[in-house]
Formats: structure tokens, sequence, C-alpha cells
């Protein structure tokens, strides 16, 4: 027990936040109880039973705030919690991948902040709900001491490196901002807008039914219904809303993105009035991703995002090393922050020439079939279907254009394209399987499927129709 | 399993041509001939095809690495390296057991193969022998 007389306390917003944690449960769980008092009883006793409820939770608020300690002890990451049974989790520092840190409008004016500590075995290890600015920057610069050279992060008896602070770090050595200017162009170029569009027409067209009369009438008074005009406006309007609220989620989330070098550590913090920021040790970094949308292909623009070992649902979104630059800038970039994965050198083996056939064929042959009966049954405007099949065919050769994989050295590229085109560079050593596969009918053109599998957040690299030498002696490489 | 896919997939083409000659009220011979016509398929899939997937499954194991291969017509091979081997388990099904059968199971960090029914005693060994030759650890 000597050992969790070291240990650090949870901010006292934790306090609060446990508490209401605790009486959201009981509440919910008795809600039909409570639902009967206050149709059956009357007013006066659910509020009687809500007050109880509450000022209970507020007790187990404290009592478990007081049993909540954490710390690191000899290398390991530790936390204690639980007021009736103990629990203890241990985490070793040389484990940690990455630390989410949150910081909601209110904790940050009491000056406390979330950490979420993350390891390959998935999903969130510990997530402290409430800790203060000094212990987070202690558990940050232990997490970089340890991966630089895996030593316990100090020897003083389970204590936090006391010395330590937010204001005795090394200044910031901010390696990139995105400008605000930049902000309106993620918003117009994100595949969220897309979305977006289709869910207020959608909004739109239930309002023209629920509101009695023309819509546009009321808009545009002097506009007679169903014109050019009117229709041009609405869609105007649409777009324009779409717009707006791309740019607000945009900016709430973007706002004052930086990419931060701190020792051995990247720390990416992002957001307008909650505020995020990842911390990474960049020698945890496995893999780097350039994805290009493609409104922001045609720009010349990227966003790119890093990966670690474990699996990537749910830090997916918490790992952006930049949500958007020019393609050119971004080899830059990852050369300054994440050496070992330069994006350039690569030499991709592509699909041969040969291969082009297939690829076309693979989704244009499916477009085709799913055109045919609208175009046949349903003349004349059903044969805007077969619109489908020259834009298949055209995605598909881009799709082979796309394809490649490569390996030098150590690095391991991967190119393709969805709909996106997106760009992985890998650390070779993160392979853990290779598998070729040959159907007859690629066997007849001497061609062959290569997959590889990642200890990188569920990636499975995989290029079809490789020359099948190509394809065997990468997987004899890799 | 393609074996079965294939033998499934007749099954049905017969199912519905013996439903539509049904609907256009067939005599009953008639409406076995499909049924008829199915079953070469499913001799074929059921002793014929097995037995060549069988014949063409192939594993190595050395120090370095366990290489898997299979398949005649669609052709497969994969490579794990032993250092890349988090854990290795022999399992069996109600069948299998009875026929004093199991299969390795060789996980890694992204996802697990399986060496399928082999002599239970030969699986023991197989599994211990891939332990001891994974029993370098390898970080993430």
């Amino acid at each position: 027990m000597s050992s969790e007389a070291a240990a650090e306390r949870l901010h006292p917003l934790g306090i609060g936040l446990l508490a209401v944690r605790r009486a959201r449960r009981w509440i919910s769980a008795i809600l039909p109880a409570l639902a009967g008092v206050a149709l059956g009883v009357g007013l006066l006793p659910l509020l009687a039973a809500l007050v109880v409820i509450v000022v209970a939770g507020a007790i187990i608020g404290v009592l478990e705030w007081r049993a909540y300690t954490f710390g690191i002890e000899e290398g390991s990451f530790v936390a204690r919690h639980g007021v009736f049974s103990r629990d203890t989790v241990s985490v070793p520092l040389a484990r940690v991948q990455s630390i989410d840190i949150e910081q909601s409008p209110i904790a940050r004016l009491l000056g406390a902040r979330s950490l979420t500590i993350r390891t390959a075995a998935g999903s969130a290890t510990v997530r402290l709900i409430a800790v203060s600015a000094v212990a987070e920057s202690r558990l940050r610069s232990a997490l970089g001491e340890s991966a630089a050279d895996g030593a316990p992060a100090e020897a003083g008896a389970g204590a936090l490196p006391a010395e330590a602070s937010a204001h005795a770090l090394p200044a910031e050595d901010v390696v990139r901002r995105l400008p605000a200017s930049a902000l309106p162009l993620i918003a117009v170029t994100s595949p969220r807008i897309g979305a977006g569009i289709g869910v207020l027409v959608a909004v739109f067209y239930r309002l023209d039914d629920v509101i009695p009369g023309d819509l546009t009438e009321k808009v545009a008074p002097r506009l007679a219904p169903g014109s050019l005009v009117a229709a041009l406006l609405e869609v105007s309007a649409v777009l324009a809303f779409a717009l707006a609220a791309s740019l607000v989620g945009t900016t709430l989330a973007w706002a004052g993105f930086r990419v931060v070098r701190d020792g051995s550590r990247l720390r990416l913090r992002r957001g307008l009035l909650s505020y995020r920021e990842t911390v990474i040790p960049v020698d945890r970094v496995r893999a780097v991703q350039m994805r290009e949308g493609l409104a922001r292909e045609a720009l010349g623009l990227c966003s790119l995002t890093v990966r670690t070992a474990g699996r990537a649902t749910e830090a997916a979104q918490s790992g952006v090393l930049f949500p958007l630059l020019a393609r050119r800038e971004s080899a830059g970039l990852v050369r300054e922050t994440i050496p070992e994965l330069e994006l350039e050198g690569i030499p991709l083996r592509r699909p041969p020439r040969r291969a082009r056939g297939r690829a076309a064929r693979r989704l244009t042959i499916p477009a085709a079939i799913v055109a045919a009966p609208p175009a046949a049954l349903l003349a004349p405007y059903g044969l805007l279907a077969l619109l489908l099949v020259p834009a298949a065919a055209l995605l598909s050769l881009a799709r082979f254009r796309a394809e490649g994989v490569g390996l030098e050295g150590d690095r391991l590229a991967w190119r393709r394209r969805v709909l996106a085109r997106s760009t992985l560079v890998a650390q070779a050593r993160s392979v853990q399987w290779r598998r070729v596969r040959q159907s007859p009918l690629q066997r007849r053109r001497a061609l062959a499927t290569l997959e590889v599998g990642l200890a990188v957040g569920g990636v499975e690299v995989s290029a079809r129709d490789l020359d099948s030498g190509d394809a065997a002696a990468l997987a004899r490489a890799l | 399993m393609q074996a079965g896919l294939w033998a499934g997939g007749a099954l049905l083409a017969a199912l519905v041509a013996g439903a539509v000659l049904v609907e256009t009220g067939a005599s009953p011979v008639l409406v076995a001939l499909p049924g008829l016509a199915w079953l070469p398929f499913f001799a074929l899939s059921v002793f014929a095809l097995p037995r060549l997937a069988y014949r063409r499954w192939r594993f190595g194991i050395d120090d370095e690495e366990i290489d898997l291969q299979r398949g005649r017509v669609w052709v497969e091979r994969v490579l794990v390296p032993m250092a890349r081997v988090q854990h290795v388990d022999t399992g069996a099904g109600p069948l299998q057991r009875r026929l004093g059968l199991a299969s390795v199971w060789v996980h890694t960090a992204a996802g697990a193969f399986e060496i399928p029914a082999l002599d239970a005693e030969r699986a023991r060994d197989l599994r211990v022998r891939i332990a001891r030759l994974a029993h370098v650890s390898d970080e993430l």
C-alpha cells in the first residue's frame, strides 16, 4: 500500500463527472419505475426520488474519486480504482502506443483534461476522466522517455517524475500550423459536404410536405412556383446551407491544428471549443497514409494520417498528421516529423499493361448489368442509366493507373484508389504474412494477386494483377 | 470450401429449374430431371474435389518461415515468418475428434491461418515445434 500513497488523484472535476455518470446510470436503470411514480403518485415524490439519487450519486462520486489513484511505477502506468472491489490496471510504458487528450469547454475553464491511453490491444486501455495539467505533462513526458530508451521513467519510488511540470517543458517546436485560411478549403473539399447535401435535400422535401403551400413561395413570393429561377434558388439555398454546416463543423474540429515535435514525441493538436490532442512517440508510428479525395486530388491537395500498431477503428480520427496540405509539401512534412517513413523514393511495381483489360472489365461489366434493365424498360429517361457505364470504365482505368506496391529498404509502399487515391507507407517490419493468389484466368496472363497482412490497424495490402514474377519476388523480399 | 460452394450453387440452380418446371405444370419425370442433373456435381464435390484439394494442400516449416500452399485451379501461397507468430493452438471439432484429427492454428498480429485436419498426434507435435521455433518474441 505504500506505493499507492505516492500515486496521484484525479482532478476535482472528476468528482462531478463520476457523480453524474453514477446518477445517470441509476436513473436509466430505474427509468420505468420513475415514470410510474410520476404518473401514479405525482411529481413531488418523483422530485424527491431524483434528489435522493443525485445526493447518493454525489456521495459515491466523492468516494470513487478518493479511491481512484494513478501513477507510474517501475516503468508501468498503474491505475487503481473501485470503492468496494479494488481494480488495478497496469500498462507497461513500452506498450503504450499513444495518448489522446481531450478538453471540453468546461474542463478548459477548470484546467482539467481527460486522457485516454491506447495500446496495440485495441480498445482504449485506460481513460482518466479528469487530470490536471501537471499530471498530463508528467504522463506525456514519461511516455516519450520510455519510448526512447525503454528505461523506467524515473527511479523515484512510484511517484511521477516530480520536477516535470507544464512550465519546465522545453519550448514547443511547432513543425507546422494549419492556417485559418485552409479551413474553408477543407470544408469545401470534404466528402462530408456531399452527405450534408443529401440530408438537406431530404429535410427540404420533408418540409415541403409538412408546411402547407410551397416553401419557395414564402422564400420568394414573387417567383412563380416551379419556375427555373425558383429551382435554382432552392438549389443554391441547399448548397449554401451545406457549405455553412460543413464550415462550422470543420472550424470546430480543425481550427488551431498544429503538429508539434516535443522531444521524441509528436503532438497533434486541434479544436476550437473542445480541444483535442494526440501524443504519439515517433518510434511508435508504423505507417503514414496520404489520402487524396477526388476534389482534393484535382486541386493538388491531400491529407496525412499516421498509424500505430493495433486496431484502427477507434484511433482513426486521432491520428491525423495534417488535415490538408499541398501534395508536393507532404513529403517534406513527413521527412520532418517521421523521417523513417519518408514518402518518396519507393519505386512501385505496377500491374502490367496486359492486366488493363481485366481491370477495365471489373467495374464496367457490373455497371452495364445494372444499367441495362432501366435503359431497356424506362426509355427515354432510363437511357440516362447508361451513363453509369462510361463512368465505371473511367473509374476502373483510374484504379488501374493508381495501383502499385513497392519495397525499398525497410519501407513498404502501397498505392490504390477506391474513389479517393491513397498511398500507404509502412515499415516492412510490421509485415505479418504475405499471400500470393492466382486464379485460372490470371495464370493465363501470368498475373497474380499479392496480399500482405500488416500489424497496423487492420490494414491488409492487396495488389491485384501484378506480374506473377513481381508478386512472387515481392512476397519473398518482404 | 470451394467444392461445397460449387455443389451448393448447382443445387440452387437445380431447385430453381425444378420450381420453374413445377410452375409450368410439367410431368413429375421432367421435374425430377434437374435434380438428376445435379447428382454428378454433388458426387464430384463430395468425392473427387476434396480429394484433389487434399492432395494439393502442402505446408512446410523451417526455422525461418511457415509456408502454406494449396489449390490447383485457384492457387494460393501464404508465407508467415516465424518471428511474427504470436501463438499457436490446435483445435478439433466433434467430427474431427471422432476421426482422431486436429487442426493447427497459427496466429499473427494480423490474422490467423489454419493447417487443417492433421493426425491429432502430428498436430500436437507440430504445435509444439512451431511454438518452439517462434520462441523469439517480437514487439509490434
